[in-house]
């Protein structure tokens, strides 16, 4: 809605201010077009409207981004008690200056919003995989910030991975047109280009793998990056990855290692993957459930970079026999998951492709 | 005074008599399950409209999809001769603010009323929809809407106990059209690699249907399940309904609709490679002297423009590898003069609008006669 659909607000007003701007413009007459601007009018910490005083009609009223732009604001203009509100649709942009003009040309005010008072400085809290040594086809990497981070441009253009085996600057991950984050917006996924880690596929072929086994790497964050708030990072963020041979082998559930609470009260599981997993998908499906099928509800937590999973029940153990249950779509750094490899060779000219769906489980005795 | 008190008797009177025939009106079947509030959008991915000024928006940071009743119905026939320069500028300052703080993400026309319709980001992330009006823009509410909502679900293991409290995936929506009763939506999801193609029954129900759908990625030399489908149309051929998929790198692959069934493994038939090192953005199509043509729209190519005919007559499927960087294979195509077209749609039967980066940096809004495309 434009300034000038001010009359599609409700009808009361719209008459109201018909009768009150008839009134003023007689009163007015031969005094002028002025605008004395009275407030800006703030709600959690933002301007969303301002509030001034005019005895013109204010259907002529436009607001405008600084003085050059011809485009107006897109907003209503509400009346009462002899002043005028304008709010626009979205709240104004702090740092930015405003004309209120007559029509398109003619300044009557200006005013500018304050820039914000900076807050907190943004932190990143993890990179995963948190180990320093990734397998050469690491698959996805997870970036995850403490407040809600920037929704205009590119992520990759605040990320820059440098190979410091041989100096040269890499990009190594996929780019999407719409980037992969969480709904709150603070964890960021990333995936390495796929069509470089398959095996003979032509990317793969052309440019190789994105990382290469014996050489280093240093995954640089830039301090410009913003949160939604417009607060950059606390500081550049840095990650220096060594790169280890390939991982073609599925995580093996058999090899998994199983320690039972302690004897002193301490009621942790501690379940011992054996190699790192995927740090969000570790935690999302794995269920522990009892011998006569509930489900143990309680608290994970990953430690050793994201190689053991600790589980705290919320309440007492009970059951004399646990039952593991995990979703075979669980994966290991290089994608592997329980059904099937990432790299999943062609046999037979045919892709065999098993169900992720799929739930495995393992039973442990506690007692 | 009388003159007044008689005036708003009249308006009392007008009001009324509209409000009365609004009621009166049959409501439409397909809107029927809907409800007025705030559907909480919380981000607008990708939009496409349906029939009867139904909008639907695609929400990734939500794992849903929305049907919005625009209720703009006015139909007209009229096309309006777009040629807009420095258009972000003047979507940011429309919205009060520059175009640092914006990011356009969809565009979609009203097949009823030609009107053009933005889905917009800015920085703090607050989605808005906008409407092109002249050189300006309207705003369509987003906070007190018509609406219908379906919640994009993961595929949930069979013999899972506790469905609940499972965690959400995102789902960077990559396309979505309605077709035949059906809005169909692909995607990505942020924590397993693969995409999922779903077919979802509007009016909205409990039921969707996502397939697994494997391709002959000529480019990749392999049988490639799993690759993201980057944007897609629907193709009859022989009375079938097939999906025209398009992938980054950038084969085009058909599969029939109707055997895109939940949990079917379903091979699609690769018509053409259309190069390596580039990502489809938009496809649409039209008629142009009795010949059905499909434009798609890249990111490192220019607008591609596809014979419906060329398509139809490719019966083999590319099953060898294109072994040459970015050399093309299959069905012909032409290189229409248009590159760095960002949205592309199809304004009416003979009009084509696209948001172009010019050469020097302008970002514009164009209307073009698909006499001319």
């Amino acid at each position: 809605m434009d300034v000038n659909d001010v009359h599609t607000k409700p009808k009361e007003i719209r008459y109201r201010l018909v009768f009150f701007c008839l009134a003023l413009l007689a009163l007015a007459c031969g005094r002028g077009d002025q605008v004395h601007i009275i407030q800006l009018n703030y709600e959690n910490g933002r301007a969303v409207g301002i509030t001034f005083t005019s005895e013109m009609d204010v259907e002529q009223l436009r607001v405008f981004v600084g003085e050059e732009s011809q485009t107006s604001v897109i907003g209503v203009i509400v009346s009462l008690k002899g002043e005028h509100n304008f709010t626009p649709i979205l709240p104004f942009t702090p740092g930015q200056n405003y004309t209120l003009r007559k029509k398109d040309t003619e300044v009557l005010a200006s005013f500018s919003i304050p820039d914000r008072v900076p807050t907190d400085a943004v932190e990143l809290l993890a990179i995963y995989p948190q180990s320093d040594t990734v397998p050469e086809n690491l698959l996805k990497m997870y970036f995850e910030f403490a407040k809600p981070m920037q929704v205009v441009g590119n992520a990759l253009d605040f990320i820059r991975v440098t190979n410091e085996t041989n100096g040269t600057e890499i990009q190594p991950f996929l780019r999407l047109e719409s980037e992969l984050w969480n709904k709150e917006r603070t964890l960021l996924t990333l995936w390495l280009d796929p069509g470089r880690i398959k095996t003979d596929l032509i990317p793969n072929r052309e440019r190789g793998l994105p990382l290469k086994a014996g050489n280093s790497y240093m995954v640089a964050i830039d301090s410009s990056w913003k949160s939604i708030e417009g607060t950059p990072l606390k500081k550049g963020y840095a990650k220096q990855i060594y790169v280890g041979p390939r991982d073609d082998t599925q995580p093996d559930m058999n090899l998994w290692q199983l320690r039972k609470p302690a004897e002193d009260g301490d009621k942790s599981l501690y379940l011992d993957f054996m190699e790192p997993m995927d740090a969000f998908l570790a935690k999302e499906t794995i269920g522990i459930y009892g011998m006569d099928d509930t489900h143990i509800q309680g608290r994970f937590k990953l430690l050793q970079k994201e190689r053991v999973l600790r589980f705290v029940p919320d309440r007492e153990w009970e059951s004399p026999e646990i039952e593991i249950r995990v979703e075979s779509r669980l994966e290991d750094l290089a994608g592997n998951n329980l059904e099937r490899r990432f790299d999943t060779p062609i046999r037979d000219g045919k892709f065999r492709d098993r169900d992720t769906t799929k739930i495995r489980s393992l039973k442990f005795k506690l007692k | 005074m009388k003159k007044i008190v008689f005036a708003f008797a009249m308006c009392a009177v007008l009001v009324l008599t509209l409000s009365a025939t609004d009621l009166m009106e049959p409501e439409s079947n397909l809107t029927a399950g809907f409800v007025t509030g705030n559907p909480e959008i919380a981000s607008i991915n990708q939009m496409s409209f349906g029939p009867e000024g139904i909008l639907f928006l695609g929400d990734s940071k939500n794992a849903a999809i929305y049907a919005l009743n625009t209720k703009d119905l006015q139909a007209t026939s009229e096309v309006a001769e777009i040629n807009m320069s420095g258009f972000d500028t003047k979507i940011a300052a429309s919205l009060g603010t520059t175009i640092e703080n914006i990011k356009i993400s969809d565009m979609a026309v009203n097949p009823v009323s030609k009107n053009v319709y933005f889905a917009v980001h800015v920085a703090d992330g607050t989605p808005v929809l906008l409407k092109l009006k002249g050189e300006g823009f309207e705003n369509v509410s987003l906070q007190e809407v018509s609406y219908s909502k379906i919640a994009l679900t993961d595929p949930i293991p069979a013999d899972a106990k506790d469905k609940r409290d499972r965690p959400l995936r995102t789902w960077a929506i990559s396309d979505l059209k309605f077709h035949k009763g059906k809005v169909l939506v692909s995607g990505l999801s942020n924590k397993e690699f693969g995409s999922t193609f779903r077919s979802i029954p509007f009016p909205f129900t409990d039921t969707q249907e996502y397939a697994s759908l494997e391709i002959w990625h000529a480019a990749h030399g392999k049988y490639e399940t799993h690759a993201p489908i980057k944007t897609f149309d629907v193709i009859a051929l022989d009375k079938v309904d097939y999906l025209m998929a398009s992938y980054t790198c950038t084969p085009l692959v058909l599969f029939p609709l109707d055997a895109l069934k939940e949990g079917i493994h379903t091979k699609g038939r690769t018509v053409a490679e259309l190069g390596a090192g580039n990502s489809p953005l938009d496809m649409i199509s039209y008629e142009k002297e009795g010949s059905t043509y499909f434009l798609m729209s890249n990111s490192n190519r220019p607008v591609m423009r596809i014979k419906y005919d060329d398509i139809a007559n490719f019966k083999e499927s590319m099953t060898e590898p294109v072994t040459v960087f970015a050399e093309t294979e299959g069905v012909a195509y032409d290189n229409l003069p248009f590159p760095y077209v960002l949205q592309m749609d199809k304004l009416d039967a003979t009009h084509v609008i696209y948001l172009q980066r010019q050469a020097d940096g302008d970002l514009r809004l164009r209307v073009r006669p698909t006499e001319w495309m």
